[in-house]
């Protein structure tokens, strides 16, 4: 505990020492006093629709630029020309097992 | 004398009005360290820091800083623990270590680093005036608290204690009155400095009630 006492009060009476030398070393600097001020925000005079000035197209209007449309085709799957139940008869037809399926 | 129905409703609307002052706390407290460590990657780009990039060219402030926020962080974790009933009778070492941790943190560093940093405060003299009175009262709330419990005095131990936190969690409660002015649309020094003042008094005024029914509660068991 006195080890607390002592530690705990030499840094806070070295904080404050060093904090006040250091304070009026800085206090005068330009740039600490202009630190925290704030500058005011001005709000710009309202802008009106007279104030806005037209395009010019003295030298022609810029031609619109409307990329070409693609035709693209849906994609479609391709059926598979012979159904499961075919590929599988004649997978069996293959192997010559099953006599009943030969023609 | 209360039947047990009115002694169960009793005890209900205690722990629902707990609820209502720990949970605010706690996710306050951990948003708070959650955003104090993205500080760690020494970047310079934080407002704060760019605010003040005259102090943070020297050395002392620049660590000052560092081991602030980061006793800080530890210090508003070690206390969260430090208020449970359960953890301080059934998990006493807990209590006693974060307890260990909180005073060496706020001793040692804390609140030597916040008194320093408090001479180059934002606000006026009277806004550094009070960060210096909260670094002080934080460093001998806190020195109190371990004296009393060193003496076995726990009564008075909890009542330093309950100070000590206040000032703590005042980093906390600043920035939730900071951020409820800055949607009124105040303007942002006379913000800062209105947070800050509520912060601090609120803080010790929540704390002295707190104490006050603490007493009123240990006093009560003498009567007959």
């Amino acid at each position: 505990m006195k080890f607390y006492l002592l530690a705990g009060g030499l840094l806070i009476t070295a904080a404050s020492v060093y904090g006040i030398t250091d304070y009026i070393k800085t206090k005068n600097k330009k740039e600490f006093q202009k630190m925290y001020k704030e500058t005011a925000v001005t709000l710009q005079e309202n802008v009106q629709l007279r104030d806005v000035k037209e395009e010019d197209f003295s030298r022609g209007k810029p031609e619109s630029f409307t990329p070409p449309k693609e035709e693209t085709k849906p994609a479609v799957a391709k059926k598979s020309s012979k159904s499961k139940k075919k590929q599988l008869v004649q997978s069996l037809r293959k192997l010559k097992w099953f006599p009943c399926l030969q023609k | 004398m209360l039947n047990s129905r009115q002694l169960t409703l009793e005890q209900a609307g205690k722990f629902f009005f707990r609820l209502l002052f720990w949970v605010p706390v706690v996710f306050f407290s951990l948003l708070l360290v959650r955003n104090t460590i993205p500080y760690y990657n020494f970047s310079q780009s934080f407002s704060f820091i760019e605010e003040r990039a005259l102090l943070f060219a020297k050395p002392v402030y620049y660590w000052s800083f560092y081991l602030h926020i980061g006793a800080g962080m530890f210090c508003i974790t070690a206390s969260l623990v430090q208020f449970s009933t359960y953890i301080l009778k059934r998990r006493r070492k807990i209590h006693i270590w974060s307890g260990k941790i909180y005073v060496f943190v706020v001793l040692l560093i804390g609140a030597p680093t916040g008194l320093y940093m408090s001479f180059f405060a934002k606000g006026s003299f009277w806004e550094r005036a009070l960060f210096m009175f909260m670094a002080i009262f934080w460093f001998l709330t806190t020195w109190w608290g371990l004296k009393t419990i060193k003496e076995k005095n726990v009564l008075a131990h909890k009542i330093w204690m309950i100070r000590s936190y206040a000032m703590a969690m005042t980093a906390v409660t600043f920035r939730i009155y900071h951020i409820v002015f800055y949607v009124l649309d105040w303007n942002h020094l006379k913000n800062y400095e209105i947070s800050l003042w509520i912060s601090v008094l609120g803080n010790m005024l929540i704390a002295e009630y707190f104490i006050y029914k603490q007493s009123k509660r240990y006093l009560k068991t003498f009567t007959i």
